[in-house]
């Protein structure tokens, strides 16, 4: 094979999150479409958590491209965690309403009480953790008026899950979970990547045994096997321009899988 | 830029690393096996200080300890008399040291019982292993026809007079259960077995203070004739559980025959005022009435 096919498949795996990319996954679909019950129901708040790196960026980004043609329905990717920020966009997003200057909190909720939309706006809040826990209670606040609604994603931490707790043990009627890839997701994940990007041959280096490595080393964290699997297809790469004797094509190399975890430090060597 | 030779070098360290702990595995558990069995072999005369073919001789104890048989089996090494000559010695040596051991263990819980030489000779005279026979087999070795031991390999020839056996060491059990015909009765026999057992029971006693083995080793004792340390026992039985009637009787006539009638007579009274023991009672009356009496 040349080099350029193992630079393809390395590239399939670069840890951005594009809707393009998503890969229908057993349970991913599932969260996938409790999440869009969820959100049609008359609910306040639905809160999405999960550990880090288990595709809930991924899912909000093709939820937010599926129904944003039909549906007002906002992603803010990054926290705004100034105050008067968020509630200048939130203003402008949801009640199509532009400011200048400063809108407080009572301002706001002023204007919330007279707007008078057929739909509620879904505002979707990623890395929800980041913001300060002052914030997010005037959130839910907004959300008690019942003008807009909030889908919030959270890192599962044990810190993490006490403000879950805190601010929407009470309020949140519905919150889902998001897990990693079981040994069967992993393999459907990294074979249904590499063929979306026509790397056909090198989704077919993957049997059972070597995807149980790597789940072995992620756990099937989709982040950590991205990493893993760019680094393995970069150590190909290499090998193919330098050394084509040293590898062996048709299955991947374990050993070429423990390199690459030993060189982004997810095995301890 | 990846560094790919250093990264191979990193992952040969770390394939290495990933056998240490089956290694490691392999050699504790063969260490743990050796210590084990080493183990076992010094449990069975831990008191043993001669550290000299401590392995193959407590080995051998061990298959005495097994052997309850009263098989006469006379066997000599000639090929290696010497050899033969300081085992005896070493197994000897060993016997004396434990039997001291257990002599001194006792000692130390008696409260004052005065020595009582003709028991102690006694004790001797049964306990330290007669090494006369050896001589014996390696002259009169004719005459023995006793031995059988079809399936152990020996060569007889017809002219030879001595009856070779094949073993890799001489057995000390041949120091402790082999005996002539004419040199040992079967009581003797009988007895050097009793104290095997009471030697095994008395280490389990040492190890769990189980009272119903001190009061077994008291009453072997005391069939032994070895009334000192029956009485001993029966006082240590008492120390752990002051209600084991059978005790408190071995305990009484064991002072009876150490010449303390009037003690045992105390203690018996004492135990039945708040006993009421019929056994008690019974035992009073017979040393009372001159019946049970020390020999
Ligand atoms: N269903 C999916 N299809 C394709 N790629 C995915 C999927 N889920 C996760 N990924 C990949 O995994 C990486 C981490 O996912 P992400 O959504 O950022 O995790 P999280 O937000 O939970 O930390 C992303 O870069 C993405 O490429
Ligand atoms: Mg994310």
């Amino acid at each position: 094979m040349s080099s350029n096919i193992y630079k393809n498949s390395k590239d399939v795996f670069l840890d951005v999150v594009n809707p393009n990319d998503y890969v229908q996954l057993d349970r991913v679909s599932m969260v996938y479409q409790s999440l869009k019950e969820s959100i049609k129901k008359p609910l306040k708040m639905v809160l999405l958590y999960g550990k880090p790196g288990t595709g809930k960026s991924m899912l909000l980004s093709k939820l937010f491209q599926d129904l944003s043609p039909s549906e007002e329905i906002f992603l803010y990717k990054t926290p705004i965690t100034d105050e008067n920020e968020f509630f200048k966009k939130l203003a402008k997003d949801a009640l199509d309403t532009k400011y200048e200057g400063i809108l407080n909190f009572t301002q706001l909720l002023n204007i919330l009480e007279t707007t008078n939309k057929t739909q509620t706006p879904l505002i979707i809040l990623d890395e929800a953790q980041l913001y300060p826990g002052a914030m997010m209670e005037k959130i839910r606040l907004i959300s008690d008026t019942r003008k807009v609604k909030f889908l919030i994603t959270l890192h599962k931490t044990e810190k993490e899950d006490l403000i879950a707790k805190e601010h929407f043990q009470t309020r949140i009627w519905e919150s889902i979970e998001h897990h990693n890839a079981s040994k069967q997701e992993l393999k459907a994940y990294i074979q249904k990547k590499l063929m979306k990007a026509n790397c056909f041959d090198c989704a077919n280096m993957f049997p059972t045994k070597s995807v149980d490595l790597i789940h072995k080393i992620t756990q099937g964290n989709y982040r950590e096997t991205n990493k893993l699997l760019y680094t393995l297809f970069e150590i190909y790469e290499w090998y193919s321009e330098n050394n084509l004797s040293k590898i062996n094509s048709n299955n991947v190399s374990h050993k070429i899988i423990e390199m690459s975890a030993i060189h982004t430090g997810l095995i301890d060597a | 830029m990846l560094n790919i030779h250093e990264l191979e070098k990193r992952h040969f360290k770390y394939k290495l690393k990933s056998y240490i702990p089956y290694v490691a595995i392999f050699f504790s558990l063969t260490v743990i096996i050796g210590i084990v069995f080493t183990l076992i072999n010094i449990d069975i005369f831990s008191q043993n200080d001669n550290k000299v073919a401590a392995n193959s001789v407590s080995k051998n104890i061990t298959e005495i300890a097994l052997d309850n048989t009263t098989s006469t089996i006379r066997q000599t090494t000639e090929a290696e008399p010497e050899k033969i000559e300081q085992n005896k010695e070493i197994v000897k040596q060993e016997l004396n040291n434990s039997i001291e051991k257990n002599n001194k263990l006792i000692a130390a819980n008696i409260p004052n019982i005065e020595e009582d030489k003709p028991e102690i000779k006694n004790e001797k005279l049964v306990l330290t292993p007669s090494m006369n026979f050896i001589e014996k087999i390696n002259t009169q070795s004719s005459t023995t026809s006793t031995y059988k031991e079809p399936e152990k390999k020996e060569r007889i020839t017809p002219k030879q007079q001595v009856k070779v056996k094949e073993v890799p060491k001489p057995k000390p059990q041949q120091s402790r259960q082999i005996f002539t015909q004419d040199e040992v009765n079967s009581i003797q026999i009988k007895k050097n077995n009793t104290y095997d057992d009471i030697y095994h029971v008395i280490k389990r006693f040492e190890k769990n203070n189980n009272p119903a083995l001190s009061l077994f080793i008291a009453k072997k004792y005391y069939e032994l004739g070895e009334y000192k340390k029956s009485y001993n026992y029966a006082l240590r039985t008492n120390e752990i559980n002051n209600n084991i009637e059978a005790s408190w009787i071995i305990f009484a006539k064991s002072l009876v025959k150490l010449n303390k009638k009037n003690m045992a007579i105390k203690t018996l009274q004492k135990y039945i005022s708040h006993s009421d023991s019929n056994k008690a009672k019974i035992l009073l009356d017979e040393i009372s009435s001159g019946k049970l009496n020390a020999d």
